[in-house]
């Protein structure tokens, strides 16, 4: 019961960060034109704002109308596909701009989208009611997709906030801006947590990410990413003033 | 990826004005630059300027430059009056922006 509440509040929180978060940073692209909070936008926006939702609703008409959760899972899964892609944009445009293996592996996870769509539709088409276990692999698949492409956004962004400290202790860097890399550090690789546990738990059998230690587990990622992605992107006046003031205390100790 | 354009002049300035050979001119840059969080494929010549005031001299000292703060102070000056090429967009201009910071 505590594990359901868990991770309906994490579920509800997610789906919220994802539309103001969203749509937030697609505002900005509009005006300035620019790559990484398009991608952003677009990744966050199409993973929790509409995602989510679309996975929800398998499960809720699951039961009465499986044609109908076919429709929204093979729609929930492309979502979450294509959001991953836009993710992976997004790390690839900021951090490793230049590097062509960066490029690479960006094209990986567009293929991985297209082998997922193809996979779930494939499911889809065959039956007019896809059992669990039919599609239990390619949620497993999608699991490991999106834990690789968090994970490499989490690495990518504590590798920099760690250079930025340095940079810091010379006044070259802004305080707020550097501990903006260490939260979606944190963010990504509470995502990718959430996204192993769940593959671990969807590979154990089709029903198991019901099971209440997958359900908090998960839950509880979720819930941290989405608070830790409001205070990167997001960030009420009162913390970056905690910010501010602990990196001037910190300096005057030094 | 090549090493910048400030770190490639920085390190020629260097080598001119120090007895360090080229090798040891730019291995020294280098780990000065890796100490200030920095990269020599990215830094900017605002950074590169911070770097030869607040870590150069030291590192330069340590290997036995008595004149290194003079060499740093010079090559600095050439760096501000020099003109400012196009700015490549860092990760921290995008986070800023991200953040409502633009």
């Amino acid at each position: 019961m505590i594990s359901q509440a868990i991770a309906g509040v994490s579920t509800l929180l997610l789906i919220g960060v994802g539309w103001v978060i969203g749509l937030r940073l697609l505002l900005l692209a509009r005006r300035t034109r620019g790559i990484p909070e398009l991608t952003l936008g677009a990744g966050t926006l199409l993973i929790g704002g509409l995602g989510y939702p679309f996975a929800i609703a398998t499960n809720v008409v699951g039961a009465t109308r499986p044609a109908l959760a076919g429709v929204f899972m093979v729609t929930g899964a492309t979502l979450c596909h294509l959001g991953i892609v836009a993710n992976t944009f997004f790390t690839w445009k900021v951090f490793r701009p230049r590097a062509l293996w960066a490029r690479g592996l960006v094209g990986l996870f567009i293929a991985a989208a297209a082998v997922g769509f193809t996979a779930n539709l494939r499911v889809v088409l065959a039956t007019a009611s896809p059992a669990m276990s039919a599609v239990q692999p390619w949620t497993f698949f999608l699991c490991l997709v999106a834990a690789s492409a968090f994970g490499w956004s989490g690495v990518e962004a504590l590798a920099y906030h760690t250079k930025l400290r340095r940079r810091l202790a010379l006044g070259l860097a802004d305080p707020v801006v550097t501990n903006r890399f260490l939260l979606w550090g944190v963010t990504s690789l509470a995502s990718s947590a959430g996204s192993l546990v769940n593959a671990f738990f969807t590979l154990a059998s089709p029903l198991s990410v019901l099971d209440p230690v997958a359900l908090a587990v998960c839950g509880s990622c979720s819930a941290l990413s989405a608070v830790v992605m409001t205070l990167t992107f997001l960030p009420p006046a009162t913390y970056l003033r905690f910010i501010e003031a602990r990196h001037a205390a910190r300096a005057a100790t030094r | 990826m090549a090493d910048s354009e400030v770190f490639e002049q920085v390190c020629g300035e260097l080598e001119r004005a120090t007895s360090l050979n080229r090798l040891e001119v730019r291995g020294t840059v280098r780990i000065a630059l890796r100490d200030a969080g920095l990269d020599s494929r990215s830094v900017r010549p605002d950074q590169m300027t911070v770097v030869l005031q607040k870590v150069l001299p030291a590192a330069l000292a340590s290997r036995g430059i008595a004149d290194g703060e003079r060499a740093c102070s010079a090559i600095v000056r050439a760096l501000l009056s020099a003109p400012a090429g196009a700015a490549h967009e860092s990760p921290e201009d995008i986070f800023r922006r991200l953040g409502g910071g633009a």
